[in-house]
């Protein structure tokens, strides 16, 4: 069923096809993982709400209304176990953040090798400039700007209006640009 | 910020992301041939989403069978804590059983010892009564608590004897003398004389003095008939009559009369002057003479 639609796929696995969750898992794994490393700023939280994501589909299929898009319904509970992940970070001990502070991104050579050094700092700085936004900003920015979703798509995910994505979008940009005037 | 330049922010968004129509395209690309610092901003703004675009995709590195794995590890959790919470809630409530049973086991107990044990012989107490009456029956009960196993009869008879064993004659006389003359207010005493068959409360009457006319009144009759060797024949003798005789005014007392007749009980009550009280019951009273009571 490699043609299967996102909405088809959820749809047999609410009707108990377990090939249909392997489907997902493999389409939509990576998304998941980077929309919350992108709200996040943090890897390790990142893997674990993807990871918690796909256990709440698979253990309640229900919770998705085939007749919705698929893509605005796994985001936008992306978006809510990052925003949950955030919250439950800020009650933590600040031995513990100070922790997490090392998980969080900087270049990763590993991963993809930056163009040059400065390429690199700049990608670190930028993502701490996001990380610093307010939240609805930066959901706004990295779902609009980083990952290219249209207003519409932002909108439906973020549960607000066109034009607020568009207002969030301006006022992130304006703050960014503040942030990395030296790298821009 | 002033709004010119919050409406350029918006507008150089939007321009960025293609989503002004033509003619505020074309109105906004000319305004940037002219402003030198609005296309600064442009460029700073494009850099900056040339960079935002740059940014590292971060894969995620879970299989679907992690995800089931770790879905049935939280299904055996939550099946362990609800297990868990059962168990707890179980002995609990067991424990809670437990001890409310307990203490229902041990009030029952009570219960039932406190119906098995005879009332504790109580004798009437002044301050018990707002009246100095009260009807045949509830004195029968009254005695019948006092001495289990003895009749009314018995009982009054048994204390009378106790009291004429108390007192000789003569000496009972000069108590009741002595009671008479110290003219103490009669309200309490003359209650203790209404609670017929009190005679542990009388003799405290004696004691502690009393009202000159009903206390001579009462008790020479009563002892008058005792010493006789007959009942007290209007106090409470025989249980089927007994008498109060209360002081109103000067001279006038009420007298009530509780009778029982053919297995009922009956009130009756008539305002009397001393003469026609010492007439109709048969009595002389001489508050100062220690032979008024014969």
């Amino acid at each position: 069923m490699p043609s299967a639609t996102d909405e088809a796929l959820a749809a047999g696995l609410i009707g108990g096809d377990a090939r249909a969750f392997d489907q997902l898992v493999r389409r939509w794994r990576d998304r998941v993982v980077d929309l919350a490393a992108l709200l996040l700023n943090d890897r390790h939280l990142a893997e674990d709400v993807g990871q918690e994501v796909f256990v709440r589909l698979y253990n309640k299929p229900a919770a998705y209304d085939p007749s919705r898009p698929f893509a605005a319904w796994i985001l936008t509970v992306t978006r809510n176990l990052c925003f949950d992940s955030r919250r439950r970070e800020r009650t933590r001990s600040k031995y513990h953040r100070r922790a997490v502070e090392d998980r969080r991104f900087g270049p990763n050579p590993a991963e993809r090798p930056p163009e040059s050094a400065a390429t690199a700092e700049a990608e670190a700085r930028l993502r701490q400039a996001i990380a610093a936004l307010p939240e609805p900003f930066r959901e706004a920015y990295v779902l609009c700007a980083v990952r290219g979703f249209s207003y519409e798509e932002a909108a439906n995910v973020s549960g607000c209006g066109v034009k607020t994505i568009s207002t969030r979008l301006a006022r992130a940009r304006k703050r960014l640009v503040e942030r990395m005037s030296r790298w821009l | 910020m002033d709004d010119r330049i919050s409406l350029n922010q918006d507008r150089l968004s939007l321009y960025l992301d293609g989503r002004l129509d033509d003619v505020e395209t074309q109105a906004l690309e000319n305004e940037l041939r002219k402003n030198a610092a609005l296309a600064e901003e442009l460029r700073r703004l494009r850099a900056l989403q040339g960079l935002s675009e740059q940014l590292g995709f971060q894969p995620g590195a879970f299989t679907a069978d992690e995800i089931r794995f770790r879905a049935a590890a939280r299904s055996r959790r939550i099946r362990k804590i609800a297990i868990s919470a059962a168990a707890v809630l179980l002995v609990v409530t067991h424990a809670a059983a437990f001890l409310i049973g307990s203490t229902r086991t041990e009030t029952g107990a009570a219960t039932e010892i406190a119906k098995e044990t005879p009332a504790v012989p109580r004798i009437p107490h002044i301050s018990d009564r707002a009246e100095p009456i009260h009807d045949a029956e509830q004195l029968l009960g009254e005695f019948a608590k006092l001495d289990p196993g003895s009749t009314p009869h018995d009982q009054l008879n048994t204390r009378l004897v106790s009291l004429q064993q108390r007192f000789d004659e003569e000496s009972f006389a000069d108590r009741l003398n002595d009671v008479a003359a110290s003219a103490d207010t009669g309200e309490r005493q003359i209650r203790a004389m209404g609670l017929a068959g009190t005679f542990e409360e009388l003799h405290r009457v004696f004691e502690n003095g009393g009202d000159p006319g009903i206390v001579s009144l009462m008790v020479a009759s009563i002892a008058r008939k005792s010493l006789k060797g007959e009942m007290a024949v209007r106090f409470p003798a025989n249980l089927d009559e007994y008498m109060t005789v209360l002081p109103l005014s000067q001279g006038t007392f009420r007298v009530v009369r509780i009778v029982r007749r053919d297995g009922k009980t009956f009130r009756e009550e008539e305002i009397l002057d001393l003469p026609a009280l010492q007439t109709k019951y048969n009595v002389r009273v001489q508050a100062n003479s220690t032979r008024g009571k014969r």
